[in-house]
């Protein structure tokens, strides 16, 4: 197994102190950080996102491996001398109003940072009104929200209300996830984005700037 | 002939005559054992243990008890009739625990008739209702009727019923639980010879969602951060009143001459509710000098640590896994339900209840799979099911069709995310309090979870830290209790809202102790 498929291994199964030892076993073989990046932590994420999906793995696995992969994309960015690694997109992140779980939406922070995105993370119980004008502020291209209560994943659908309003719409990509939420109910508030779990929600926010020709 | 009783290391000697059982020979030494069926042999709870001159095994004793425990002398004591001179062992670590477990059970000796004032103690359920006829004075259980909230025709958790109510069903659901209730008081009246009259009070408790919905109020506001209730105190109201439209109907002129006043107990906060106030009454947590914990496994996790001081409490996102929800073959605690399991030379060995043939799993059942799937190391620490099981689960035992009842490896993780949500929330508690596992005086594990569970698998699972062994009780519904010793004991009133007043809520979900907890409990180590 090279060097980079034990990477891969490594955040899949949760491994943190191993996949510190790996990283600087490929920082000495002299590989580049974007290739660690590229070769052994997305791939690592989509596999991660397959075995959910496949019901191989489940919300314990998709923890475990997203918290490798934060303290990996640590390790890089400290390898890099203080370099931040390499950002194909930007995202701010939140949980809707009324609504104080936390845990998924760290979960997708992590994914996403290990994919390559730099994440404003807004916290819990954010108005409508922060995630767009932190949004603005941050320069973002995709807004996530995160609810896992029937009771407040409406609050989704006044995001993108007042989006629209503003005459903002277009200007983001919008994400909405968590435990109630359904593509159906993606699809009825106007959301550009949903997934089920966190290591697809990072691929899909991948692929959807690339299609608006950002990537 | 002379029984010895034996009971955390005292000894107490007994007479006993010819065709009286253990527990009424007991009863009227006032030893009391809990016997929640009344003596009926089907509850299990009056369980002792013969070291010598046991009776005979009856069939009652072989549903609740395997061979070897049968051999080392475990009966019914309602069952067993002593025909010569014995020795028996009441296994209750502690008096007072065992006065927690029973406190609503509690059958004190017979009186010869039945004059006093009666009351009703009602404890709603999400799922199910329990309503108890008790006597006011010592709070005798006289007769006790359970049924299903129908309100589950609107969604299974409470979530579900904020929802339904503020999408307009909110007087729909108010009815339906106001009907369950007068039919489960009509039920009592039918059964048990009580003059309507006798009746002078009915206590209730239940989570806040329920309290809201059964008096009508909006639940517009318990859905959403910051989770602010309606009403959150004690609520008088009358039998007359909560049942005009049922009573409207009403021919029977027993029911119309109900006068009683209705009082629905207060609660802590929005998810902390009155049953659990009401539970850390029956638990006497406010008599407590060294710190307690109660944990009720139903899906909110309800969770409180404390002692006559201070209270802590909580709720965490547990799930209906203990319950046997969301488990592939999962099933509530009903005959044929898969209770015990072991696994020996490769082969399960199940027992269901009521040795029925097997038809699924129930949350002890859950538990017990589990732990012994561990302990074969069928499941690996990070949850992992032997690859051979992996497709289609660990066949466990098939049904009388032949149908195999399974585990499959989503079954671990639910049971993973459940146990894991309660070690932390009880993890956390702790470290807000100040209290290490050692400082706990003892543990209390409420809800209709398990059938007769054992509590060492509740450790072997990690649910519960391993110091807690030994000072663990199970107290099945501790909210009914708690509304029985509110309507029957000098001072309840005052005790109950001395606890609610220093109880403070702690919010896990945003807490990164808890988050941490959460993630490291996830395994099984």
């Amino acid at each position: 197994m090279t060097v980079l498929e034990q990477i891969i291994e490594a955040i899949q199964s949760g491994k943190r102190r191993q996949l510190k030892v790996l990283i600087e076993d490929a920082m000495e073989e002299g590989i580049a950080a974007e290739q660690i990046l590229n070769e052994g932590f997305l791939p690592a994420m989509e596999n991660v996102s397959r075995k959910y999906h496949m019901e191989q793995f489940y919300v314990p696995e998709v923890i475990l491996a997203s918290q490798a992969m934060q303290v990996g994309t640590t390790i890089l960015e400290e390898y890099m001398g203080g370099r931040k690694l390499p950002v194909i997109g930007r995202a701010v992140i939140g949980t809707v109003k009324g609504d104080l779980h936390n845990i998924g939406k760290n979960i997708v922070i992590m994914m996403m940072r290990g994919a390559g995105f730099e994440v404003l993370d807004l916290g819990y119980d954010v108005a409508a009104d922060t995630f767009i004008r932190k949004a603005q502020e941050f320069e973002a291209d995709i807004i996530c929200m995160s609810a896992m209560l029937t009771t407040t994943m409406v609050e989704m659908k006044k995001v993108i209300g007042k989006l629209v309003n503003k005459g903002l719409r277009d200007r983001y990509v919008v994400m909405v996830g968590g435990a109630p939420v359904t593509e159906a109910f993606a699809a009825a508030i106007g959301a550009d984005l949903y997934t089920q779990d966190a290591g697809s929600a990072a691929k899909m926010a991948r692929e959807a700037l690339k299609e608006r020709g950002k990537l | 002939m002379e029984i010895e009783v034996i009971r955390k290391g005292q000894q107490t000697r007994i007479t006993g005559r010819e065709q009286v059982s253990l527990l009424e020979l007991l009863r009227e030494a006032e030893i009391y054992i809990s016997a929640a069926c009344g003596g009926q042999g089907k509850c299990g709870k009056c369980a002792v243990r013969m070291l010598s001159g046991a009776t005979e095994a009856t069939e009652a004793d072989r549903r609740f008890f395997d061979e070897q425990e049968i051999s080392e002398g475990w009966r019914l004591a309602c069952l067993s009739y002593p025909r010569e001179d014995c020795r028996i062992q009441i296994v209750s670590d502690d008096e007072s625990e065992f006065e927690v477990v029973s406190e609503h059970e509690e059958v004190r000796p017979e009186a010869e008739t039945m004059t006093g004032e009666c009351a009703i103690a009602i404890d709603i359920g999400t799922t199910t209702l329990a309503i108890q006829l008790v006597e006011r004075m010592g709070g005798r259980i006289l007769h006790t009727v359970t049924g299903i909230n129908h309100q589950r025709a609107y969604g299974a958790d409470v979530i579900s019923r904020i929802q339904a109510s503020n999408e307009g069903k909110g007087a729909e659901l108010t009815g339906s639980i106001r009907q369950d209730l007068y039919q489960g008081i009509g039920r009592l009246l039918a059964e048990y010879p009580v003059e309507p009259e006798q009746i002078g009070a009915v206590a209730i408790a239940g989570n806040t969602t329920m309290g809201h919905l059964l008096m009508g109020y909006s639940c517009e506001t318990l859905g959403v951060y910051p989770f602010t209730p309606v009403e959150i105190g004690t609520v008088k109201s009358s039998f007359t009143e909560l049942f005009a439209a049922c009573l409207k109907e009403e021919t029977d002129v027993r029911m119309r001459s109900i006068r009683a006043e209705v009082t629905l107990l207060p609660g802590i906060s929005t998810y902390v509710g009155a049953d659990i106030a009401a539970g850390l009454l029956s638990c006497g947590f406010d008599r407590r000098e060294e710190p307690c914990i109660l944990i009720d496994l139903g899906t909110n996790g309800e969770m409180a640590i404390g002692n006559k001081d201070r209270i802590l409490v909580t709720s965490t996102a547990a799930g209906p896994a203990f319950e046997g929800g969301n488990i592939s073959c999962g099933m509530g605690s009903v005959p044929g339900a898969i209770c015990k399991v072991k696994i020996r030379g490769g082969e399960p060995e199940v027992t269901t209840i009521g040795d029925k043939p097997p038809i699924g799993l129930c949350g002890t059942g859950v538990i017990e799979t589990v732990c012994e799937l561990l302990e074969q190391e069928l499941i690996d620490e990070t949850g992992m099911l032997e690859e051979d099981y992996f497709d289609d689960g660990y066949e466990l035992a098939r049904t009388a069709e032949g149908e195999p009842i399974v585990f499959t490896q989503k079954d671990v993780r639910e049971i993973q995310l459940a146990k894991s949500a309660v070690r932390a929330g009880v993890e956390t508690l702790m470290l807000r309090y100040g209290a290490t596992v050692d400082d706990i005086c003892h543990v209390y594990l409420a809800g209709g979870f398990g059938y007769k569970i054992d509590l060492a698998k509740t450790i072997g699972i990690g649910m519960l830290p391993e110091a807690f062994a030994g000072k663990t009780t199970a107290v099945g519904n501790s909210s009914l209790g708690g509304a029985v010793e509110y309507l029957s004991q000098a001072g309840a009133r005052q005790r109950l809202l001395e606890i609610v007043e220093r109880s403070t809520e702690i919010e896990l979900s945003t807490d990164k102790d808890f988050n941490r907890f959460y993630t490291d409990y996830m395994f099984f180590e």
